[in-house]
């Protein structure tokens, strides 16, 4: 029985007076009017693309109560789903439209009007549907297992989404309950997007348990998230590496926090230091009547969401850790360099090494980048995460590298072989000498883009400040987390390809 | 109130929002802004630290949510 259907939140309804609330507009709706909610919504679409098989309908998705009653009621549907975030660039909005040929898409206001139609009389949201314009038709197959397709990037603008099943979605949804013991008494305030595969999970798992789900965009810089986790009391948050760097400059200890009994941490490596002081600051405030919780975790959208975490009383002896796979999962490393493996003495080794694999029920169906992706499906037992791991002899996993060329900038993957793609097509690299290429580099949090080839001397400067311009624009990342430089003939590797490693060091630690 | 370098203040916005000198207005406000969103005001926060040389409070970051209002809470200090 999965999370979403009829039968699963009908018994919820049942052991729950919690609520679910919109924290901008205060509506609320206890599980029951939820549901009758979510039907009426589902109701409304049945007759829609009756004769047309299964269509891909986007929501352009934020976190607002008719947004989340439109997404169960289609999540229940024979469709496939794709979560678009609002406020998106619509240019970036409509590449992906095309590419995946959406057949509809529903943005914010539509959905606004559909729930205040619904509201009036259900022939009203009928006409409204009806009327609505479907593209693409006759549509493309899809695949039957696919359910809800994920970015894996957050607003960079790439086209890469995961393909999700509806058992991925389950799996994950029960095995996060389980380790985090989520319950009826629970609460959150949202505190991050739900096109975001985190943000889903917090809204899946606290729904999946009955507990009090209150709806909210702001950021920890608007006092609307404070008013509201007074008002709410959430016991449960969570949050990326750059939202707790927030909280943490914000101080702990002046921001209404009292009442959350669980942090968890996922998204990106939060620094080793940073996690010290989060540590620090729950043991202080637990005595025998609290106990509260800090757990790092491990995930990718490729997985569902979630893979592993720690055991938070490992901290903090274990600082850096991503601990062990969750239930139902399962990871091995696999080492290629193997060979090598023989001139060690592997008896006084405590560590193994390697690309960490992950499998279990959670691994997607592999990845998208238009609609003729969908027709098929990778059923890959082992998921490569492209991340180098190694693994203590207590069986607690660490995180060393990475393999894939992407960083990651406040929680946002950006794939570094994209940007130079995109940067080079655009009408700076055009007016750049011939031979003259750029290049993309870099660290977490950090993004180094090289220029190199022939340039006149003065207009190094001046290109590097337009490419930072540029690419803070088409990235949506802020251009402090930006550095350009110009290297007249980039570091090579043996075989004569770029060395993105040697480059990033010398722009980096030039100074 | 004291009176506070307001240039001293335009020129920390338009840095650290990455904005034209002629967007800093009173008006120009959190959220509103496409350009001010929570990076831009971890950063925005750090370039007026350094640029008057205080330390904010929790409330007065949080509260800082437009121009005017950032020209009122620097003059606290």
């Amino acid at each position: 029985m999965h999370f979403y259907s009829y039968q699963y939140i009908q018994q919820i309804a049942q052991n729950t007076t919690s609520q679910i609330i919109d924290g901008e507009t205060g509506v609320q709706l206890n599980y029951t009017e939820f549901d009758k909610t979510v039907r009426q919504v589902e109701t409304v679409f049945q007759l829609l693309f009756e004769q047309h098989g299964k269509c891909l309908i986007a929501i352009e998705s934020d976190n607002s109560l008719n947004c989340l009653v439109v997404y169960f009621a289609l999540l229940r549907s024979q469709h496939c789903l794709l979560l678009l975030e609002s406020g998106q660039d619509k240019l970036k909005q409509q590449q992906i439209v095309q590419n995946y040929q959406i057949n509809l898409l529903l943005d914010t206001s539509l959905t606004n009007s559909l729930l205040t139609a619904l509201a009036e009389a259900h022939s009203t949201a009928q006409r409204l549907i009806q009327q609505l314009p479907l593209k693409f038709l006759p549509a493309q197959t899809i695949h039957p297992d696919i359910k809800l397709l994920l970015t894996t990037s957050g607003s960079t603008g790439s086209c890469k989404y995961v393909k999700l099943t509806a058992d991925n979605l389950q799996a994950n949804c029960q095995s996060i309950c389980q380790y985090l013991q989520l319950t009826a008494n629970d609460s959150v305030v949202t505190t991050l997007p739900m096109f975001y595969s985190f943000g889903l999970s917090v809204i899946h798992t606290h729904i999946a348990s009955g507990s009090q789900l209150v709806l909210s965009n702001s950021t920890p810089m608007d006092k609307n998230l404070w008013a509201l986790f007074k008002q709410y009391q959430p016991t449960c948050l969570y949050g990326v590496p750059f939202f707790y760097q927030m909280l943490l400059r914000l101080g702990l200890k002046r921001l209404p926090l009292q009442s959350v009994r669980l942090f968890a941490q996922a998204g990106g490596r939060l620094d080793n230091a940073l996690i010290l002081q989060l540590h620090e600051y729950i043991q202080q405030q637990n005595d025998g009547s609290c106990h509260k919780q800090l757990f790092i975790m491990y995930g990718q959208t490729e997985a569902t969401a979630r893979m592993a975490y720690l055991q938070p009383d490992k901290l903090p002896e274990k600082v850096g850790y991503i601990g062990q796979a969750i239930r139902g999962g399962e990871f091995k490393l696999v080492n290629d360099l193997a060979d090598h493996a023989d001139n060690q003495d592997s008896s006084t080794q405590t560590t193994q090494t390697g690309e960490l694999y992950y499998r279990g029920g959670n691994v997607s169906l592999g990845l998208a980048h238009n609609r003729q992706m969908l027709e098929q499906v990778e059923k890959t037992e082992w998921l490569a995460t492209g991340d180098l791991a190694e693994c203590d002899a207590e069986g607690d996993y660490k995180i060393t590298g990475r393999l894939k060329r992407f960083i990651k900038i406040v929680g946002k993957r950006i794939n570094l072989d994209e940007v130079e793609a995109w940067l080079s097509q655009s009408d700076l690299a055009r007016n750049l000498a011939e031979h003259a290429q750029i290049l993309a580099s870099g660290d977490d949090d950090k993004l180094v883009l090289v220029v190199t080839g022939k340039l006149a001397a003065n207009h190094s400067e001046q290109i590097q400040q337009q490419l930072i311009q540029h690419a803070s624009e088409l990235l949506s990342v802020h251009a402090s987390y930006l550095q350009a430089a110009y290297i007249e003939q980039p570091p090579l590797t043996a075989n004569n390809k770029v060395d993105y490693t040697k480059l990033k060091q010398q722009v980096l630690y030039a100074n | 109130m004291t009176e506070i370098n307001t240039d001293k203040l335009a020129e920390a916005f338009v840095s650290a929002l990455a904005i034209d000198a002629a967007e800093v207005t009173d008006e120009l406000a959190y959220s509103q802004h496409p350009k001010w969103d929570s990076t831009a005001h971890m950063v925005l926060v750090a370039e007026i630290e350094a640029a008057f040389d205080i330390m904010l409070d929790t409330d007065d970051i949080i509260d800082m949510s437009s121009f005017a209002k950032a020209k009122e809470i620097v003059a606290k200090y």
